[in-house]
């Protein structure tokens, strides 16, 4: 090793650190030491050098502690944890407020979008009745009108007879229905809308008879075009006795 | 255990090296007493953060290097000139360097900017190896070789006798890298 290669290692040198801490590695170290033992001007370079990092390392510690800073650390930092914590349960509070808020909005809403059935609603189920009672022809136009039928049945029913006007499932679906009874009070006609609107095939609808229920289809013509009404009679013999006096056969 | 059981452990682990090194970084016991309390309340925000506990040191002395980097981040109140005015290499000395006076060392610190404060605190204080000061600093190791050499030479410099009058007077000047 020349002067110069181990000028620039002592530079390098950690020469005042814990056994090991040196990262010239021991050829490094070896060849340097070699060097410094046959050649007195780096040999006392060597030693200024390890004196000045000697008396470096002790001074660059020697920064007095304040006293009290210990606590005051811990202090502070409990303090910071527990605004954290504060804030952590704040917006776990705010979260379960903002989810239960969400769940009455959304119970709000499914509450909103039921029918309402209370007092005021039990008063308008009688309204409505009532209306069909005293007005059948007039109530039952109005409630074919809603539904999208014609406003008027295709046959010439006695609302004398009317019982009312509502829906029925039909293949888990509501069709509009207008309910007679018969001049006997026995029997009842029930006749069932149905638009030719692609929710119903009708294409297999057939008259039939089952015991005392009879169904009859009457497919719509001119002003009813578009529409397939079936009138079911029970305890009936057929639609005929349903009907006006001057439609009624005999 | 919780964060804040955590960062006790810590906080008794580590404070006085922090704030010895923020004392050394900063030259300032009110800011060193600052620098420290505010890595460690850092420390608990991201205490996710820290996966290995071995690594807990070094992770604490980044994160005051950072606070500290960021107090004094645009701030240039020292005349500034560069490395190379100071001379790059210890020359050939047989003077024996008495006893360092902390203020005086502090003084000599000061005058460093941080780019080389930096990693002669580690290599002296905390007995980083070069390559955990690169590290610390993202530097490359070689870099880091020759700031500390420099800084070293500077040190060395300002603390041989017949140095006093120049160290920590109001007219000293900043040693850098030559950015100003």
């Amino acid at each position: 090793m020349e002067c110069r290669d181990a000028q620039f290692y002592l530079r390098l040198k950690r020469h005042a650190g814990a056994p090991g801490t040196d990262e010239l590695g021991s050829e490094v170290q070896g060849a340097l030491a070699e060097h410094c033992a046959r050649c007195p001007a780096c040999a006392a370079d060597a030693r200024a050098a390890a004196a000045f990092d000697r008396a470096l390392a002790t001074a660059m510690s020697d920064v007095p502690v304040p006293a009290g800073l210990h606590s005051r650390l811990l202090a502070s930092t409990g303090a910071k944890a527990a605004t954290a914590r504060r804030a952590r349960v704040a917006r776990a509070g705010a979260l379960a407020l903002a989810a239960c808020a969400l769940a009455l909005i959304g119970l709000g809403s499914y509450a909103r979008s039921r029918p309402v059935v209370d007092t005021d609603g039990a008063e308008g189920l009688a309204q409505v009745a009532d209306r069909q009672s005293h007005f059948p022809e007039g109530e039952t136009s109005a409630f074919l009108a809603r539904n999208g039928a014609p406003p008027a049945l295709p046959l010439p029913f006695e609302y004398g007879l009317h019982v009312f006007n509502g829906y029925e499932r039909v293949g888990g679906r509501d069709v509009p229905v207008v309910v007679f009874h018969s001049p006997t009070g026995r029997g009842t006609a029930v006749v069932y809308v149905f638009a030719h609107n692609g929710r119903f095939n009708l294409d297999h609808l057939r008259e039939a008879q089952v015991s005392g229920s009879r169904v009859q289809v009457f497919p719509g013509q001119g002003e009813f075009k578009g529409f397939t009404y079936v009138v079911l009679t029970k305890n009936a013999e057929d639609v005929q006795q349903f009907l006006r006096a001057p439609f009624q056969r005999g | 255990m919780s964060s804040a059981n955590e960062v006790s452990a810590l906080i008794s682990a580590h404070y006085e090296s922090l704030y010895r090194y923020a004392y050394r970084l900063s030259g300032s016991a009110a800011d060193a007493e600052d620098l420290t309390q505010e890595t460690f309340g850092k420390a608990l925000a991201r205490l996710g953060q820290l996966r290995e506990s071995d690594r807990a040191k070094a992770w604490l002395f980044r994160i005051l290097r950072n606070q500290y980097l960021h107090r004094v981040r645009d701030q240039k109140r020292h005349r500034v000139v560069p490395l190379d005015a100071v001379g790059d290499l210890p020359g050939r000395t047989d003077d024996a360097v008495p006893e360092i006076d902390g203020a005086r060392l502090q003084a000599a610190l000061n005058e460093l900017d941080e780019a080389f404060r930096t990693p002669v605190i580690l290599f002296y204080f905390e007995e980083f190896s070069y390559r955990d000061i690169a590290e610390h600093m993202e530097l490359p190791i070689g870099t880091v070789m020759s700031r500390l050499a420099r800084a070293k030479a500077h040190l060395r410099a300002a603390l041989s006798p017949g140095e006093d009058e120049a160290a920590g007077t109001p007219g000293a000047k900043k040693v850098t890298d030559g950015v100003p």
